[in-house]
């Protein structure tokens, strides 16, 4: 009975546009409240707010988010395109490869998929455009293209689900390596075989000289050298996440005074930028937190895990209804809303079937990067509209092959786990 | 009156948000730092851990907290908001308002309570440098204190828009035009 009143009292919070930390928050008080009285409740209030927030690795999504603001500000992201596009412009869709292999290296360096839709937006879409590329298709791949940066290290929605999962930090970032690569390929041949049944939608790019191509390659140098940085002490073991996540914004905070583009002003604004989206996630963390205290005392997820228990079919068919309603709720809902509200209840679900946490974590994240752009909320294809002038509608048409085209890629993550733990495995996961 | 209280709030904030940007500026060297030193030097801070998790995060998070709130950068589903009426939207807000200062005031009564206890009884963490431990704990009924305050106001502000049909304090934009973070 008051789980359902508390359902409900949190389920209208959200409705309405209360901020997700305040409405899990709110309701988680009064939850704790009807079940325990004050006494329970002061007791939680007293110590919640402090432990929720200073944990050591938390610290690690405010240093990713810092490297992400210093990497804007550098304007590496402008000449990896260029590169890329040097290389494969040529190809039928080369330009559309091209901003697929951009966005997956600027998710090698950044780890908020709507700064890497932003950046896209601002390159490769007006230089696809310009081409004579069809609308649509060409703002298609940049929204699609920009979700890699969560699912390629460094990853803040994979430090959330981590966080929130115990699971290793460390080898989830690692994990997401090779399905980054994988959902690049299934971008890359989802672009070319739209080039190649319409090659008007997709004209080529300009010739570039050998020399050129060389010339253009030496953004690739400081983008490796952050990415290794990150990834690469991570999965060597040299530093553990947090310290890799401080490494990485230094890194980059280097290559922007390098670059000349570091001043009080864009540094304070970094910071501030930086700090407001560390508030934001606490914050839901923070609410999350006291309902989570809430939500453990009524034992709804024991419940839950013996109910399914008893229906007797086979794990993948939940697998599969789990991450259908996952898609359902990206296509309205937060990426880290839906993380922080179903994590706690789905991941001993996921356990009890027998499957890994950390695979989940993965699979997980792949499928939010369907909601990123799936209609009427999908985030991506907001940002992208808002920077390229575009109506929003037309950029939920172009990307909905690659839409079909992830399906299939979460597919094969699900049929062969191997892919996403192979190199966490190697590293001692 | 109202307007002078929330330009106010607003200079305080934006002081107190300042020294949060700092405080994030100052976690990244230490930690850089306590690595290099580590691996370079065999000679890690003793003191790293203990003063970013005590302190900095603790800082960071509590004096942006009302700020944050003021620039929207706190993440709501407002996909139905968005098709309500004007009015309807300050009415959503008022009850967003009143909820949060319910929360917030709570932890800040709490808080202060604790801070004096901890202050009184000079606690101090456990390890090999005594940090005393009232001014970490102190962050938490300064941040959750100044975003109760901003709430009030806009509360208010909401509450005489209403009632006058003059817009005292604007309508939230939608969070797609916003900031966003994922």
């Amino acid at each position: 009975m008051i789980l359902t009143l508390v359902m409900i009292v949190l389920f209208v919070l959200l409705a309405i546009g209360t901020p997700v930390g305040f409405a899990m928050a709110g309701s988680g008080v009064l939850g704790l409240y009807l079940i325990g009285g004050m006494a329970m409740l002061t007791g939680i209030l007293q110590t919640a707010p402090l432990s929720a927030v200073t944990s050591y690795e938390l610290i690690t999504i405010p240093m990713f988010l810092l490297m992400a603001e210093f990497v804007l500000v550098s304007g590496i992201a402008d000449d990896l395109f260029k590169a890329t596009a040097a290389w494969v412009g040529r190809v039928p869709g080369g330009l559309g490869m091209a901003t697929a292999l951009a966005g997956a290296g600027f998710g090698a360096i950044c780890g908020t998929s709507t700064a890497s839709a932003a950046t896209l937006s601002a390159t490769s879409l007006p230089a696809m455009l310009k081409q004579g590329y069809e609308p649509r298709m060409a703002a298609g791949v940049v929204a699609i293209s920009g979700t890699l940066a969560m699912l390629i290290p460094p990853s803040v929605a994979l430090v959330i689900y981590g966080l929130l999962a115990e699971v290793n930090i460390g080898a989830l970032l690692i994990g997401g390596v090779i399905p980054g690569i994988l959902v690049t390929i299934t971008i890359m041949a989802t672009v070319w075989f739209l080039a190649w049944r319409d090659p008007s939608r997709a004209p080529p790019g300009p010739s570039v000289t050998l020399y050129e191509k060389f010339r253009m390659l030496k953004v690739v140098g400081p983008m490796l050298l952050l990415f290794g940085m990150v990834t690469g002490v991570i999965y060597s073991g040299v530093a553990t996440p947090t310290e890799a996540s401080a490494l990485g914004a230094f890194g980059a905070f280097c290559l922007a005074l390098w670059k000349g583009k570091i001043n009080l002003q864009s540094l304070r604004s970094a910071l501030l930028r930086a700090a407001h989206g560390t508030c934001m996630i606490a914050m839901i963390l923070l609410g999350a937190s006291i309902f989570g205290y809430f939500f453990t005392l009524t034992q709804v997820t024991q419940n839950l895990v013996a109910f399914v228990g008893g229906f007797h079919v086979a794990p993948w068919v939940v697998l599969t209804l789990i991450l259908f309603g996952y898609i359902v709720l990206g296509s309205f809902m937060d990426q880290i809303a839906i993380l922080v509200l179903t994590v706690p209840i789905v991941l001993p679900l996921i356990k009890s079937l027998g499957y890994d946490p950390l695979w989940f974590g993965v699979i997980k994240i792949v499928t939010a990067e369907v909601g990123m752009i799936t209609p009427p909320v999908g985030l991506n294809c907001f940002v992208v509209a808002r920077y390229s002038g575009r109506p929003v509608s037309e950029v939920f048409h172009g990307v909905f092959p690659h839409f079909v085209a992830h399906l299939i890629a979460i597919a094969i993550l699900v049929v062969w786990p191997q892919i996403i733990l192979w190199l966490p495995i190697k590293m001692g996961y | 009156m109202l307007d002078g209280v929330l330009r106010a709030l607003g200079a305080v904030e934006r002081a107190v948000s300042t020294i949060a940007a700092i405080f994030m500026f100052a976690i990244m060297i230490i930690v850089f730092s306590d690595v290099v030193m580590r691996y370079g030097f065999n000679r890690p801070f003793s003191w790293a851990y203990d003063l970013i998790s005590l302190y900095l995060m603790a800082g960071v998070f509590f004096l942006i907290l009302s700020e944050a709130y003021a620039s929207h950068a706190h993440v709501s589903v407002d996909i139905l908001q968005q098709k309500f009426s004007p009015v309807m939207i300050r009415l959503t807000e008022i009850v967003t308002c009143l909820v949060g200062i319910a929360v917030f005031s709570l932890i800040t009564y709490l808080g202060i309570l604790r801070t004096v206890e901890s202050f009184r009884a000079s606690d101090v963490m456990a390890g090999a440098i005594p940090w005393p431990m009232w001014p970490s704990i102190g962050f938490v009924p300064f941040g959750a204190g100044l975003i109760t305050l901003r709430l009030v106001l806009h509360c208010i502000a909401h509450i005489i828009s209403l009632a006058t049909g003059r817009a005292v304090i604007a309508l939230p934009a939608s969070h797609a035009a916003g900031e966003t973070f994922e």
